[in-house]
């Protein structure tokens, strides 16, 4: 029973590590597509799609931040705090109402420069006041930075989790989700 | 001997004489409006297929083509080329080949996750709905590097810049391979990729990228496609003229003293010879259907001695061309190989096509099979645009319906399709349906949809979404309207 428990614990651990910095924005109403970030949260492009999938037709507001104190850093986790208190807004605001069902708010940024930027998602309720605040961080490096020797460590990291995901499987039989990109 | 013996004996030999005479005559009168070239012509086009006539011969090179070349610019833009798929690829293939000539050429095997990887670098895909057989580069001049214990065939041919010394291959079983050269110039190639930009002002994102699940395919984000519409009325060939007949004796020659005739209260004509062995049916539209009993011929060709077996069949059999001579434009769509017998067999699908975009509907398709170097089945179902009542119709600028707009407008009906195809299994959670559309896309296009609004013919410009078991389902490219679904 302990070992169950335990590797449970391990489980839940394991997912919510690399889903805290992909899903951290999400809400009932919407989804952010991309941009899609590595366990790193760094995306490598020189221009930017922002894609946003909403569920009903709530009332929302994106705005786009960038962060001019940050300094080249290997992962989101290592940025420090005080980069995140002065931020400049890159571009206006854009209100956005989907449809009844699935609709996507899609947004291109060309020439986007490397930094830190920030997606702001504000929820509106039906008598316009902000019902809820959510902001997506992530890290621009310039496409040509992109470095390929890591297609084979990437891999072998991949690896790893299906192989800890193949374990938990035939332990207990059941489906641990995919959350490592 | 006695008198009366010898006398029946020369009575004998008269009565031999006479019946030789006779024999001799009545061969005359049945044989003196068949000459002896025409025989040997029936049995020629019955049991050789290498004394073809010398019509115009199309090269496989006229028919391959992808279904799409995807680029990664590796700048986070994307495009893909489907209309002049033809043009991207006659200026990469060349690449290739030259590659396969390089030194030190070596394969090894990639996992899905890799192959990724490796194509969000700046990259070109081309990509075939069909497995394309290595033997096939190799009758273009490509060096055997020992590419046949790794892979038989190709789905798509890609080129990174990821690894700049390398071509990657998927093949027809999804399996992902890299061939690595020892050494490798890559600059003109990735010159040509880049240069690609300015030949495509359509903007496209991988699925993933754009609309989430894990599925990759291209997808189109902002298009500017101008299809126009075509109209027309199907050219059926007059009945009370030959054409049946002249069409029997492009497949039994011109005697068909041998042949047997049935034509049914529909209109129908059915050719047979050999007790049915051998048949040409006719339909009233001008379709028809040839079919030949295979020959135990335990023989092997490659996909292009097959290839060019078909092709010179059509070309001899009807023509590559309209039954009035009109020129018409066929892209090979499938092909699929089998074996006989011991025998190869090889069966190829072709469809009409106008100005690149590929005309879907029951019709307009070329199917022929190659068994061993013997045509066994041929049928050509092509509806020829009567030259007066064809036309074309611009798009006036109405902007493309938005391909986004299509799926999450549309994803319940297209469910419903594929649930009806059997291709998708109602999922537990409702919430979920959107992505499990998505995830069985494995192909998005721009086409034709043919459309019966009889007398007339329309081929309404169209959003072409292809999944599994080749399932396609249609909505209009500039009202979003659902069409119809082929499976």
């Amino acid at each position: 029973m302990k070992k169950t428990l335990l590797a449970l614990v391990l489980a839940l651990l394991l997912c919510l590590s690399s889903a805290t910095v992909i899903f951290a924005a999400d809400d009932d109403a919407y989804s952010v597509i991309s941009p899609q970030t590595s366990e790193t949260g760094i995306t490598y492009c020189d221009n930017l799609l922002i894609s946003v999938k909403t569920m009903d037709n709530t009332p929302l507001r994106f705005t786009l931040y960038s962060y001019p104190n940050y300094t080249k850093v290997s992962s989101l986790d290592l940025v420090p705090a005080s980069v995140f208190n002065v931020r400049s807004q890159a571009g206006p605001s854009e209100d956005f109402t989907g449809g009844e069902g699935v609709s996507f708010y899609t947004r291109q940024v060309n020439d986007i420069q490397p930094g830190m930027y920030g997606l702001k998602i504000e929820k509106f309720d039906q008598e316009g006041n902000v019902a809820s605040v959510n902001q997506k961080y992530f890290i621009i490096e310039s496409s040509s930075s992109k470095d390929s020797a890591a297609i084979y460590e990437s891999q072998s990291s991949a690896s790893r989790v299906m192989f800890i995901q193949n374990v938990f499987r035939s332990l207990f039989g059941t489906t641990v989700v995919d959350v490592s990109e | 001997m006695s008198r009366a013996t010898i006398y029946k004996e020369r009575i004998k030999t008269v009565l031999l004489v006479v019946l030789f005479i006779t024999a001799v005559l009545l061969s005359y009168l049945y044989w003196r409006d068949s000459s002896f070239l025409e025989i040997k012509e029936t049995m020629d086009n019955r049991l050789s297929l290498t004394t073809l006539a010398s019509a115009t011969i199309p090269e496989p090179s006229e028919f391959i083509c992808p279904v799409s070349v995807d680029v990664n610019f590796g700048d986070g833009t994307f495009t893909s080329f489907h209309e002049n798929a033809k043009g991207v690829w006659d200026l990469l293939l060349p690449f290739y080949i030259d590659f396969t000539k390089s030194s030190g050429l070596s394969v090894e095997t990639l996992t899905d996750r890799q192959w990724d990887n490796i194509m969000s670098f700046q990259s070109a895909r081309c990509c075939f709905d069909y497995g394309l057989p290595v033997s096939y580069f190799r009758s273009l001049g490509a060096a055997n590097y020992g590419e046949s214990d790794y892979f038989s065939d190709l789905t798509v041919l890609a080129f990174s810049k990821a690894f700049d010394d390398s071509f990657f291959i998927r093949s027809a079983d999804g399996g992902c391979f890299r061939v690595r050269a020892s050494e490798y110039d890559s600059s003109n190639i990735l010159s040509a990729i880049e240069n690609l930009r300015s030949l495509s002002t359509d903007q496209y994102y991988p699925m993933n990228q754009f609309l989430g699940t894990d599925n990759t395919v291209i997808t189109p984000f902002s298009t500017s496609i101008d299809l126009p519409s075509l109209q027309f009325r199907p050219s059926v060939p007059d009945q009370d003229s030959d054409f049946n007949t002249n069409l029997a004796r492009n497949f039994f020659g011109q005697s068909l003293d041998f042949i047997r005739t049935v034509t049914d209260n529909n209109g129908t004509t059915i050719f047979m010879y050999n007790y049915g062995e051998t048949s040409l049916t006719v339909y009233p539209n001008g379709f028809f259907e040839y079919q030949d009993s295979p020959v135990s011929a335990d023989k092997s060709i490659s996909f292009t001695e097959a290839f060019r077996t078909a092709s010179a069949f059509i070309a001899d059999h009807g023509t590559w061309s309209a039954h009035d001579g009109k020129t018409i434009h066929f892209l090979l769509e499938g092909v699929d190989r089998d074996i006989y017998e011991r025998s190869s067999v090889y069966t190829f699908r072709f469809r009409s096509h106008y100005g690149g975009r590929k005309i879907y509907g029951s019709d307009n398709v070329l199917t022929i099979v190659v068994t061993g170097s013997q045509i066994t089945y041929y049928s050509r179902n092509l509806m020829i645009p009567a030259e007066e009542d064809f036309s074309v119709t611009p798009n006036t600028g109405t902007p493309n319906y938005p391909f986004v707009d299509v799926v999450s407008q549309g994803y319940k009906t297209i469910a419903g399709e594929l649930m009806a195809c059997g291709a998708l299994e109602p999922p537990e959670d409702p919430g979920v349906l959107f992505d499990a559309v998505l995830e069985q896309i494995t192909g998005i296009d721009t086409g034709y949809f043919e459309m019966t609004e009889t007398p007339r013919k329309v081929c309404r410009p169209a959003w072409v979404l292809t999944f599994s078991d080749d399932i396609r389902i249609f909505y209009d490219l500039y009202t979003g309207e659902y069409l119809g679904t082929i499976s």
